[in-house]
């Protein structure tokens, strides 16, 4: 079932258009990445959702219905251009976000203090925000976007500023999320993130949809005929290669003919009794696709 | 339609962060206690002196004229006031005070002397304060020599005025008739003023009850506009902690323009109320200290007016602060903030400006436009309501309090609007066609 339906949405400031009738879908259970450049109109995607700014044309909806204002208590929003109150303390700030999106005071501040000893910043429940370190005030704002359990989460950028081990905390997060169906769009321009954690993606440049579907499906659509085999053997002259080349491990790239199927090579080395170790397609790393979008390649 | 729940939340969360602040803290309840600590201070030294003098004082009287024909001490006859000072003083319990500010000698003593040998004596053994002397010619003359002790101190007064109380009852006793007596002694024993209209009725005319009539309820009025721009004040401030803090978009996401600015306004009036509450019962404790001396001068307080002040001003609040929360939202930081509220803070000054003309004429031309022009309404209507009441229809009140409150719930939606801009906007400067671009698309 779609939680979010983005329809033909059309969006200008001043002469510059931002959006130019972006549809896309976001499936519950799903992680979906919301990709582009800089200024290629996310943001303004995002806060026509968050019902910050509204459309010049176009419909959204949202749970199978058209979007609603009240629709958004069931909606985390984690902005990239974000900060708290700085001279308030850690658990004052997660319980007002908290009842702001709904919940009942009580029911905020304990889920705020689970959050937090979830996230290993329960001794910082009193502290002011002034007195977190970057990543600390990261994780906290996390928390306060996801802590009514919303249906449907907007992260914007949430590894930034994060180390290893607090990125890798967030990926579990999210995770965690979709095992429970519930959907996560996840904006960001860490592509190797996209690849881990994505289900779905969408690309947008200059305010249209460049780029849409499944992971595995858009790296297919955008990768060469390519295979990589790793085999103690010497490989030998094979039908519908039309390049071979070693990689720097000793595995073999070869780049097959336009109509020639990987399954095809395979079973030729098969039957040819060489021993193969590893055999894989090739597929272009979302970072290639991404430039080579951006740069119309 | 706003959510009640969530102006709730807001509201309580402006207002808690506010009360909480330092410098809220400082300003609401340091201020009443550092004037009551200085009230303190210049007092006690006040109390002792005043402890000091209320002592009686024993003066001697060498009396060659033989005009007082004492037989022993006697104490000066007390200061007779007018009665309607007296009975000001009366209700006041501040007998003491005028007696000390008329004379300061109504307690003195006086102990005659055979002769300025025995007064000497008496001087140097700290008997009396000091001795007069009254001259074999004193009816010819009037000379009355007065002696103090070498080691007097610089603050030791005599006791003229007591003498000469003293020496007009000697001087009239056996010469007059009582009757002529006490008119020698106190020529004009009752006095009132009165007016006389063009009309020919005629009205008692009292002038300090007049003063204190108006300079009462103009001083509220002035009271209630600083609460509204103190009020302003906070939604500047806290307007930028949201810009600077980054903030506002997380919150828009979670409630509607209407709903945060409406929240912000409650909240940080709220505060804002608190604090001129506390302020406000210094006043009214200095009402309640002053209520007998005003009832017994007969001031007649415009009490309708002061019961129209608080919903005009409340309404001027929310009218004034969604504007400077809208317009500030549209600016970068404090300063940018300040500069684009400015305006909405100068302007319900506007009749202050004019005091000086709408003192001398409450109903004139002046009075009766800014009547109608929402940020100077409420401090108009209560002026004219104060100075000359009679000279207000009542469609006027009525018709500018509707006014004032099309002009409020218009303030609000526009002021929710820009808050909305303002957040989008971001970091650029807004364009002004931009500006109401956007806001004509958040309807």
């Amino acid at each position: 079932m779609s939680q979010l339906i983005f329809d033909h949405v059309h969006k200008r400031y001043g002469d510059t258009v931002a959006l130019d009738g972006v549809s896309l879908e976001v499936e519950a259970g799903e992680v979906f990445g919301l990709l582009g450049p800089n200024g290629a109109g996310k943001t303004t995607l995002i806060r026509i959702l968050m019902d910050v700014i509204r459309p010049d044309r176009g419909t959204i909806s949202l749970f199978g219905q058209r979007h609603r204002r009240s629709h958004l208590e069931r909606v985390g929003y984690l902005p990239e251009e974000r900060g708290l109150y700085v001279k308030h303390k850690v658990l004052e700030v997660m319980t007002y976000l908290g009842a702001l999106k709904g919940l009942r005071r009580a029911e905020a501040r304990r889920r705020s203090l689970a959050w937090l000893e979830r996230l290993e910043l329960a001794h910082t429940a009193r502290w002011k925000i002034e007195r977190l370190s970057k990543g600390m005030s990261q994780k906290v704002q996390i928390a306060a976007s996801l802590l009514g359990d919303p249906e449907l989460a907007v992260l914007d950028e949430p590894f930034s500023g994060l180390d290893p081990v607090n990125v890798r905390l967030v990926e579990t997060l999210i995770e965690e999320r979709r095992a429970a169906g519930h959907a996560t769009i996840l904006s960001t321009h860490q592509m190797d993130r996209v690849e881990a954690l994505c289900d779905r993606v969408a690309m947008i440049h200059r305010g249209r949809r460049v780029v849409y579907g499944p992971v595995g499906e858009v790296r297919r659509r955008y990768s060469l005929p390519e295979v990589r085999i790793e085999s103690p053997d010497p490989l030998p002259a094979l039908p519908g290669v039309e390049r071979s080349a070693r990689e720097g491990d000793g595995a073999y790239r070869l780049l097959l003919a336009g109509d020639v199927e990987p399954q095809a090579v395979l079973a030729e080395l098969v039957r040819q009794g060489v021993r193969v170790d590893r055999f894989e397609r090739v597929l272009a790393p979302m970072e290639d696709i991404f430039i080579r979008v951006v740069e119309g390649a | 339609m706003a959510r009640i729940n969530k102006i709730g939340v807001v509201t309580r969360f402006e207002l808690e962060s506010t009360v909480k602040r330092p410098g809220y803290l400082i300003a609401t309840f340091g201020m009443p206690l550092f004037l009551l600590l200085y009230a303190g201070l210049v007092s006690i030294p006040a109390y002792f002196m005043t402890k000091k003098e209320s002592e009686p004082q024993v003066f001697g009287i060498v009396d060659r004229a033989a005009v007082l024909g004492l037989e022993g001490s006697v104490q000066a006859a007390a200061i007779e006031v007018p009665p309607e000072v007296a009975a000001v003083l009366e209700a006041t319990g501040q007998q003491q005070v005028l007696a000390q500010a008329l004379g300061g000698d109504a307690g003195s003593v006086f102990r005659p002397y055979a002769d300025e040998a025995a007064a000497r004596r008496a001087l140097a053994g700290g008997e009396i304060a000091a001795y007069y002397l009254l001259a074999e010619d004193y009816l010819a003359t009037g000379r009355a020599d007065v002696y103090f002790a070498a080691d007097a101190s610089w603050d030791t007064k005599g006791a003229r005025g007591a003498l000469e109380r003293l020496l007009v009852e000697g001087l009239l006793a056996d010469r007059l008739p009582p009757e002529l007596a006490a008119r020698v002694k106190r020529p004009i024993a009752a006095s009132k003023s009165f007016t006389v209209a063009a009309d020919g009725t005629v009205q008692p005319r009292d002038k300090l009850s007049r003063i204190l009539g108006v300079a009462v309820p103009l001083g509220f009025t002035i009271l209630l506009f600083i609460s509204t721009m103190i009020s302003a004040g906070y939604l500047i401030q806290g307007t930028a902690v949201e810009k600077e803090n980054k903030v506002v978009e997380v919150l828009l996401a979670a409630a509607d323009p209407d709903e945060i600015l409406l929240g912000k306004l409650l909240g940080l009036g709220g505060a804002g109320l608190l604090q001129i509450t506390v302020w406000l019962s210094m006043v009214l404790a200095a009402g309640i200290f002053f209520a007998g001396t005003l009832a017994a001068l007969g001031v007649e307080l415009p009490w309708f007016a002061f019961m129209l002040a608080p919903p005009f001003f409340v309404a001027a609040y929310f009218f004034i602060g969604s504007l400077i929360l809208g317009t500030g939202s549209l600016g970068k930081n404090l300063k940018e903030i300040q500069q684009f509220s400015m305006i909405w803070s100068l302007l319900p000054a506007l009749p202050m400006f004019f005091l000086g003309v709408l003192m001398t004429e409450p109903n004139g031309v002046l009075g009766k436009v800014l009547t109608w022009i929402p940020f100077s309404t409420p401090m108009a209507v209560v002026l004219r309501m104060t100075l000359e009441p009679e000279g207000i229809a009542w469609w006027e009140i009525g018709g500018s309090f509707l006014l004032m409150l099309a002009a409020t719930w218009f303030a609000i939606r526009l002021g929710a609007r820009l808050f909305r801009v303002g957040l989008l906007l971001g970091g650029a400067r807004p364009r002004w066609r931009e500006v109401l671009r956007q806001a004509r698309l958040s309807a």
